[in-house]
């Protein structure tokens, strides 16, 4: 047990510690600018997606405002479609995916026993290019240009002919940018949860919500390409005078469908398996048993993933395919159900013969199965393509997605936060306001989304600013909207409690809080810079439970059977008895300055939207000035990642004292 | 056409959910024609399956909520633990042959439902309508009868209608779901639906893929009307304008450059709907506003307040003046005479 710890800054200096100081041991607010931490990083991730959390909030709250009476006008119908597309932008880039990031830093390195990530700087970079992102996306709403044209920004209408103005450009290049972050945030957890697991984690002892974020970080991998390339090419449209989805020139509007949802699809599952990762982690805590059948749970993630990629024009039954693609897809659809139903079936397994510790993780846990079960029910509804027909682009669609993106992936979230908050901050959430924010965000969540079912079914087709009175959908969209204020209650619940009441007076958490299983619980709350004093030897799944529970290691033939004879994990660190120490990493100021230069490019690349297709030559001049923007930016980007590598590791090194070590 | 279903089964389950007052306008639980009858029917069979995994399922999760709940909803570290079993392989591989099963239950009716809502039926040669979608109306043409008309389509009751399906912008969609699913309409590609109606009546429409600031008032609707009364309409519908005197306003505010009324020579316009025959038209402003002389002013009058960012005008640029109050009124008589 290290009873103090000895600083010794690392002795390489030079050239860039002249132009650019850095810390030798991260404090203040430069400490938070030039951290490579991941559990700050993870804190960075966490902060910034609940704040768009707010701002995504208030655009649904506006957009169920107006929907709450037929005939209304509280805002002009352009203002509606900008609120809808950024909603639903804001919700899926600029919340579930970071939320889930935020989780991944602070914990997928102290779930395996690792002292980081591996490549610490890129992990930096990845939230500073988020960052960056989600500011240029939202600097549209200021210039009264944000995007309008639905999450999905189908052409031909997002072609310059008509939209005109800079409300799409802000959307790819913005998109580019997160697209980005996600890809590189994904090279390095791939990595890291490859080749930096302690000694003894084989891959069957990974704890559930690491091999969901494996797989997530592979589909991430394998498909945002299809989108980079369906935004590019739109962009060339848009900007330099191509005919990728022009009609009018041989271009083919559909394939930007099929490029969309091709990555679209993998991208639910990117939102939704963390999520369920979460839940798999919660639920055997508050049982007080294993999840049930570990192995078929990991390997339903598995092949969720695969099948997700063959299923996306599901999302476009509607579109002409003709009947053979209509029914292939409907079946390769339907087949998702399998591994999914597996899924729900281990959960509830779970439960069963357990002791059901009724905390607010696990309430939030107990919803995610309920209202994703009743999800999978409406979307088994939209894999019968002849039905789809009738369901396609009407409020069935919403209550679907909404059940498995908020009942499930936000569910499992708030999960995690209500897990994870006493090892992030070293103090308790209090129960009661943990109570009120789950009955609040349930009944809420089920009153605004289970009505739309029947507005679907009554003929109420989405992405609308209004509806006339003589349809039959008043009465249901005023419940919907009543539903929606419920679920603001409880995010002002939830927020009140971690960011001031639990974060000034919350019950100190301790090491252990829940009893629970893994190794992030063996440290303590909040952990140290190093996490772990020594890198631990794993000797089975749940190793923290096996560790409080000796009878119940087994030694022979089940999982967690093998005592650890694993070759030593590399970069795992080396332990105490090496008298250098743990060597910690200084901070740097590269990853910022190198988002700092996209973000300018891709600033400029926004301003030159629609420069092809100018007519008048002064204005196309003064646009075209913008391509020296772009140029600057992503000179002064590469610059920043070019310094980067050739920046020294710098940073200092911890020497831990024993009790009996002399001075 | 009760394949997959029991006569009962369907009178239950149209009972439930019809009885929630889902038999609006649009509805699509309360089918008018053979193909939403069909696929209403696929519908149902995973309607009952999801009913039968919720009530499975949904009863064993309730079951060990109330359970196994422990005792005062918390215990401590060191209270008993309960089983620590991992798991049990033949409940999962039961588990795993019954979800195939159920989809293969599911996949039958959906192979057999796309086929039947993508084939054009045997037997009767359909009437062709030739739809083109513009933001935010609707054309439909008849080729063979050499109609053309604007936001309401007049079928034969009983007959097949193919409605094959263009745009002249964007993307659009096109729905009458009392007679069926829909049809987006996309660029570069032949797209083609088959709808019929089993009774006459009015079936409301709506554009059902997003197509610009408007979209939400993209409506429109299809009439259908017994055999002789369809062929007297189209004999109708194809002779010039009953009435070709407008009002001076139609000519100063120069409603003819968007507008065709057949038999009024300088009434060409193609931009907008052909009004030749719009008094007979049971709605205006696609599918929104009842046809009424009332409304047709209001619509002259407000047009960019009822549907933003439309491209009608009712004068007010150059020099030609904006349409007054009196102006709309004559105008509107004018149009409501054109039966």
């Amino acid at each position: 047990m290290a009873a103090a710890m000895h600083i010794e800054p690392a002795k390489e200096a030079g050239f860039f510690d002249k132009i650019l100081p850095r810390q030798v041991v991260p404090s203040g607010l430069l400490g938070w600018i030039t951290t490579v931490d991941h559990k700050r990083i993870g804190i960075l991730y966490g902060v910034t997606a609940l704040f768009w959390f707010l701002v995504g909030g208030l655009e649904a709250l506006l957009i169920r405002s107006q929907l709450a009476r037929p005939g209304q006008h509280l805002y002009s119908a352009e203002t509606y479609n900008q609120l809808f597309t950024m909603h639903g932008t804001t919700m899926i880039f600029l919340v579930v995916m970071p939320l889930a990031a935020g989780f991944f830093n602070f914990m997928i390195p102290l779930m395996i026993g690792a002292r980081d990530v591996a490549f610490p700087r890129m992990n930096a970079f990845s939230y500073w290019m988020f960052l960056f992102g989600s500011l240029l996306i939202n600097f549209s709403w200021f210039v009264g240009a944000a995007p309008n044209g639905s999450w999905v920004g189908y052409a031909p209408m997002s072609l310059h002919q008509f939209s005109p103005g800079h409300n799409y450009d802000y959307w790819l290049v913005g998109l580019q940018v997160l697209g980005v972050a996600s890809v590189v945030a994904s090279l390095n957890f791939i990595t890291t949860i490859i080749n930096m697991r302690a000694p003894g984690m084989g891959m069957m002892r990974l704890p559930v919500f690491v091999w969901m974020t494996l797989v997530t970080n592979f589909l991430i991998v394998l498909a945002f390409p299809a989108i980079t390339i369906a935004l590019a090419e739109l962009m060339f449209d848009r900007t330099y005078g191509t005919n990728f989805f022009n009609p009018m020139k041989g271009g083919l509007p559909i394939w930007f469908q099929h490029l969309f949802w091709v990555f679209g699809h993998p991208e639910v599952y990117i939102l939704i398996l963390p999520p369920m990762g979460i839940v798999s982690e919660v639920l055997p805590v508050f049982s007080r048993r294993p999840l049930f059948g570990y192995p078929l749970v990991v390997g339903s993630g598995i092949a969720i993933g695969f099948m997700g990629f063959t299923v996306w024009a599901h999302h476009m039954f509607t579109t002409g395919m003709g009947n053979i693609a209509n029914a292939a897809f409907a079946l390769t659809t339907m087949t998702i159900a399998v591994p999914t139903g597996v899924k729900i079936i281990n959960w509830v397994g779970t439960l069963y013969k357990g002791q059901l510790r009724m905390r607010p993780p696990m309430l939030f846990a107990l919803g995610f199965i309920y209202q994703f079960m009743m999800g999978g029910f409406s979307g088994l509804m939209h894999a019968n393509a002849a039905h789809d027909l009738q369901q396609h682009d009407t409020y069935f669609i919403v209550a679907h997605f909404h059940y498995v993106l908020i009942g499930g992936a936000l569910f499992g979230l708030w999960s995690g936060i209500y897990y994870w908050y006493p090892k992030i901050t070293g103090k308790m959430l209090n129960d009661k306001f943990g109570n009120i924010a789950f009955w609040f965000l349930f009944i809420g969540f089920n009153l605004t989304f289970f009505p739309m079912h029947w507005l679907g079914l009554n003929g109420m087709p989405r992405r609308i600013y209004s509806y006339a009175s003589d349809q039959g959908w008043d009465q249901l969209n005023l419940l919907c909207t009543i539903g929606a204020f419920t679920m603001a209650v409880a995010v002002i619940t939830l927020f009140v409690d971690m960011f001031f009441l639990s974060a000034r007076n919350g019950r100190p958490a301790g090491n252990d809080p829940w009893d629970a299983r893994t190794l992030e619980w063996t440290i303590s709350s909040p952990p140290p810079a190093h996490n772990f004093d020594e890198v631990p030897v794993v000797k089975s799944l749940d190793d923290f439970w096996t560790t409080k529970h000796p009878e119940l290691l087994h030694t022979e033939g089940e999982p967690g059977h093998e005592v650890a004879d694993h070759p030593v994990a590399h970069g795992a660190g080396h332990g105490h008895h090496d008298d250098h120490g743990i060597h910690m990493p200084g901070g740097s100021w590269f990853p910022l300055l190198a988002s700092v230069g996209f973000a300018i490019g891709a600033y400029g690349l926004v301003q030159m939207g629609g420069w092809a297709h100018i007519t008048d030559p002064a204005k196309a001049k003064a646009v075209g000035q913008f391509m020296y923007v772009a140029i600057a930016g992503g000179v002064l980007g590469t610059l920043g990642v070019y310094c980067w590598s050739l920046e020294p590791i710098g940073g200092y090194y911890i020497h831990l004292k024993k009790e009996g070590d002399h001075e | 056409m009760n394949r997959w279903m029991h006569r009962w089964q369907l009178w239950l389950t149209a009972l439930l959910l019809s009885g929630c007052g889902l038999s609006g306008k649009q509805s699509i639980l309360d089918p008018d024609g053979p193909v939403a009858k069909l696929q209403y029917e696929t519908f149902l069979v995973t309607f009952w399956v999801s009913i039968a995994i919720f009530a499975v399922v949904g009863g064993m999760f309730l079951y060990c909520l109330i359970k196994f709940r422990a005792p005062g909803g918390e215990v401590a570290p060191d209270y008993p633990l309960p089983d620590q079993g991992h798991g049990n392989p033949l409940i999962e591989i039961g588990v795993i042959f019954v979800s195939i099963l159920l989809v293969g239950i599911v996949a039958v009716p959906t192979v057999y439902g796309v086929l039947y809502s993508g084939t054009l039926p045997e037997g009767e040669k359909p009437v062709v309508i030739k739809v083109t979608g513009y933001q935010w109306w609707w054309k439909f043409e008849y080729p063979e009868f050499g109609v053309v008309t604007g936001n309401e389509a007049v079928i034969p009751v009983g007959r097949p209608v193919q409605f094959k399906v263009q745009t002249a912008d964007v993307l659009h969609s096109f729905w009458v779901p009392r007679l069926g699913g829909k049809m987006d309409l996309t660029p570069g590609q032949d797209n083609w639906l088959w709808l019929q109606a089993d009774k006459p009546g009015v079936y409301w429409g709506q554009c059902t893929e997003f197509c610009g600031e408007s979209h939400a008032f993209m409506r429109f609707r299809v009439v259908a009307k017994s055999a002789g009364e369809f062929d007297q309409w189209l004999i109708d519908e194809k002779k010039d304008a009953v009435n070709t005197a407008p009002p001076p306003a139609f000519a100063s505010r120069q409603c003819a450059t968007c507008h065709t009324v057949r038999g009024v020579p300088y009434a060409l316009g193609q931009v907008g709907p052909d009004l030749t025959h719009v008094g007979g038209r049971t709605s205006i402003a696609a599918g929104l506003l009842e046809n009424t002389e009332a409304n047709i002013a209001h619509w002259v009058l407000k047009n960019k307040d009822i549907k933003p960012g439309n491209r009608m005008w009712n004068g007010g640029f150059e020099d030609v003046k904006k349409v007054t109050a009196d102006e709309a009124q004559q105008i509107a008589k004018y149009l409501k005479s054109l039966k």
